[in-house]
């Protein structure tokens, strides 16, 4: 078919498609709307049947203008197929492969009604996926809330999203990759006996996915700490401190409630499991080539305070250089930037 | 007044062409292929999810759990932090019962294995997405990036006939052609052929990877370490992601790994541009099975980097794909038939 001088395909009663001698062009004939089509076959030219995945270029009446169309032609040999009178209105579309696996019947666009109805979902979609990633990427850090236009965009779909757990923020190893965390389980056994075990541990969970279940319960413990409100602060009564106040019991409940797993393992009172948070930290390139700290030294492991560090006394003011030139003084090495903040990469990077 | 004439043609055409691209878009029918071929992968990492935390089932979901269902229902409900609370629900929730947990995700457990070889695909595949999401809303605090694109992928799975090829359902159809060929049957037995569902699904997927990379991309423009090219080192020595000790090449080597960390957040920001174009396309693909094979191999995190390398095969052509497979299929064929045949057994009198 394909090597043939000028062949002739008749499609339906009053359509047919026209192809010059080299094949690069072909024609759709008698149309309403005069479908001039360029298409370049990549089939086997040695099959009649495997002509598909063509591009077509097809210039209409109204415009006049040439349109690039990535759809499929269908070229068929003669009488195999009966094309839609779809086509009188629409591009031509929709190769049909004739092959073992997959079948022939027309494919065509869903009714307008149909598309009508289906395109309101998809843009309902498509802004729930869009909504939680740009109001929480309008939020500054520490903070709890985005901006206003971020809200606003997202607050429609917030439930659909929350539901189809579509609600992340997708800050995979970002703002920057930051310290791992821990934690520490301590339980006196009914001797008085004290043990201890660290979470997440390659050596007890496996496989790896268990062990990353049990590092993520680990972040999620670091990431929804809040410290007691101080005792300076106790008598207050604003709805911030009150909002302190419910981020505390949360994470007491939390904690609480991995304590009471612990517990019911160990065979042990509730009240005798003590965790702690411990934060373990990379070192820094200058810390392991020359200083040679390895990822392990107990150097780079810091248990976390509970509470509200004690506000340092405040620095005392630098004096001012000396007129002439700056002054080269000794004092801590400055470290690269990118010192460890925030982990983000796990579930509550939402 | 012919200016106006003009302007409003302009005006109507373009709306025209909006209106047949976006047509085009989202509604010129498609192969299943690619998604049948995703199917499986996804199948069998839903079914390893499920697998893993079968070894520790009760820890995670159990009375005793590590978040038990009181605590997880009031993060949830906001009992404790009103502003906390989310419409995440699961029913999950309400089961104290060992034994009936495990009834539960036994069943998950063939859900999964269904989905993975195609059968009952029309059924199972949004039976296995509505089952995810239970467990996601139940598993809060020990979930990371794998199970939101497994969850995403499950998705859009299930609104595609993604078992029409590659399936256990092909099989049937195939079998009993004859009477598969109307009503509900068809429905349940789909053929693989073009359809707009099939492309609905794909363009969702699609456009949601691009968003995923896009705010992945801004978000580590925020950060520092991804401009100074540190990031790759503080990933690489973190010992609690770390799979391979990759720590003495990182440090030795800045300029090649700080080129390594500028490429990632340019590629990641700029994906949701790049991948479109035919031209670029591979080269796109090809650093997204880089980085996340790195993250596979080197961070500790296998799975999250399958899942990514697959969701991003939702960018391949079915037509590619399909010849991919017959072309195996056909492979296959002829090493059977040049096989020698196998003596038959002698039998017993």
């Amino acid at each position: 078919m394909v090597k043939s001088q000028t062949p002739r395909w008749p499609l339906a009663s009053h359509w047919s498609v026209s192809a010059d001698a080299d094949n690069s062009c072909c024609r759709l004939g008698d149309s309403p709307e005069r479908h001039f089509c360029c298409a370049r076959h990549v089939g086997d030219p040695k099959t009649d049947v495997k002509i598909e995945g063509l591009q077509s270029l097809c210039l209409d009446s109204h415009s006049q203008r040439g349109k690039l169309l990535e759809h499929h032609l269908l070229l068929l040999p003669a009488g195999s197929l009966a094309m839609s009178k779809r086509l009188e209105s629409s591009p031509p579309r929709s190769a049909q492969v004739a092959s073992s696996d997959v079948a022939t019947p027309d494919a065509t666009l869903p009714s307008v009604a149909w598309r009508w109805g289906l395109s309101v979902l998809i843009v309902w979609h498509v802004w729930a996926v869009l909504g939680e990633p740009v109001e929480f990427m309008t939020r500054l850090p520490f903070s709890m809330d985005g901006s206003p236009a971020g809200v606003a965009f997202n607050a429609p779909v917030r439930a659909y999203g929350e539901f189809t757990y579509l609600n992340h923020g997708y800050a995979f190893f970002a703002p920057d990759p930051g310290p791992s965390h821990l934690m520490e389980v301590r339980w006196a056994g009914a001797d008085g006996s004290e043990s201890k075990e660290t979470y997440p541990d390659l050596a007890k969970q496996w496989p790896r996915l268990l062990y990353h279940r049990h590092f993520m319960l680990t972040e999620f413990l670091n990431n929804v700490h809040s410290a007691p409100v101080p005792l300076d602060l106790q008598q207050e009564t604003g709805s911030e401190i009150a909002a302190w106040r419910a981020s505390r019991r949360q994470y007491e409940a939390i904690r609480d409630s991995f304590r009471r797993h612990v517990a019911g393992r160990q065979d042990v009172s509730v009240d005798a499991v003590v965790i702690d948070r411990i934060e373990h930290r990379a070192p820094y390139v200058p810390e392991y080539l020359v200083d040679n700290v390895r990822l392990r030294d107990s150097q780079l492991y810091m248990v976390l305070p509970d509470t509200v560090e004690p506000e340092l006394p405040p620095a005392p003011p630098v004096p001012p250089a000396p007129v002439g030139g700056t002054v080269w003084q000794d004092g801590p090495e400055v470290m690269p930037a990118g010192a460890p903040q925030l982990d983000l990469s796990a579930e509550s990077s939402r | 007044m012919s200016a106006l004439r003009v302007a409003a043609e302009s005006a109507l055409q373009w709306k025209r062409q909006a209106v047949e691209g976006w047509n085009q878009f989202w509604f010129a029918p498609r192969l299943p292929h690619t998604l049948a071929a995703m199917r499986i992968a996804v199948g069998g990492m839903l079914l390893y999810t499920h697998i893993v935390l079968a070894t520790d089932l009760l820890a995670f979901l159990g009375p005793d759990a590590w978040m038990d269902n009181q605590t997880i229902r009031d993060l949830h409900t906001g009992a404790v932090v009103p502003r906390n609370s989310d419409l995440g629900r699961s029913y999950l929730w309400h089961i104290e019962n060992p034994t009936l947990l495990w009834a539960h995700h036994l069943f998950t457990l063939a859900v999964s294995a269904a989905l993975l070889i195609g059968a009952g695909t029309r059924v199972v595949a949004p039976l296995a997405w509505g089952l995810q999401l239970m467990y996601v809303h139940r598993l809060t605090g020990a979930l990371f990036g794998l199970d939101q694109v497994l969850t995403m992928l499950l998705m859009y799975l299930m609104l595609a006939p993604c078992g029409a090829v590659y399936s256990v359902d092909a099989m049937v159809r195939r079998r009993f052609a004859g009477q598969l060929q109307a009503g509900w049957r068809q429905w349940l037995f789909p053929a693989p052929v073009r359809s707009s569902a099939c492309t609905i699904a794909t363009r969702l997927g699609q456009l949601h990877l691009c968003v995923i990379y896009l705010f992945g991309g801004l978000w580590k423009a925020r950060g520092e370490t991804w401009w100074d090219g540190s990031a790759l080192w503080f990933s690489a020595a973190n010992l609690e992601y770390q799979s391979a000790d990759i720590t003495w090449l990182v440090a030795r080597y800045p300029t090649l790994c700080s080129a390594a960390a500028h490429a990632t957040v340019l590629w990641e920001t700029f994906y949701c541009a790049l991948i479109w174009p035919r031209l670029t396309r591979p080269f796109v693909l090809m650093m997204a099975v880089c980085v996340h094979g790195g993250i596979a191999l080197f961070l500790g995190m296998i799975t999250f980097g399958s899942i990514m390398i697959i969701a991003n095969a939702i960018f391949i052509s079915p037509e590619l794909t399909r010849r991919l497979f017959s072309r195996q299929a056909e492979a296959s064929r002829d090493v059977s038939r040049l096989a020698p045949p196998q003596p038959r057994p002698l039998r017993s009198s």
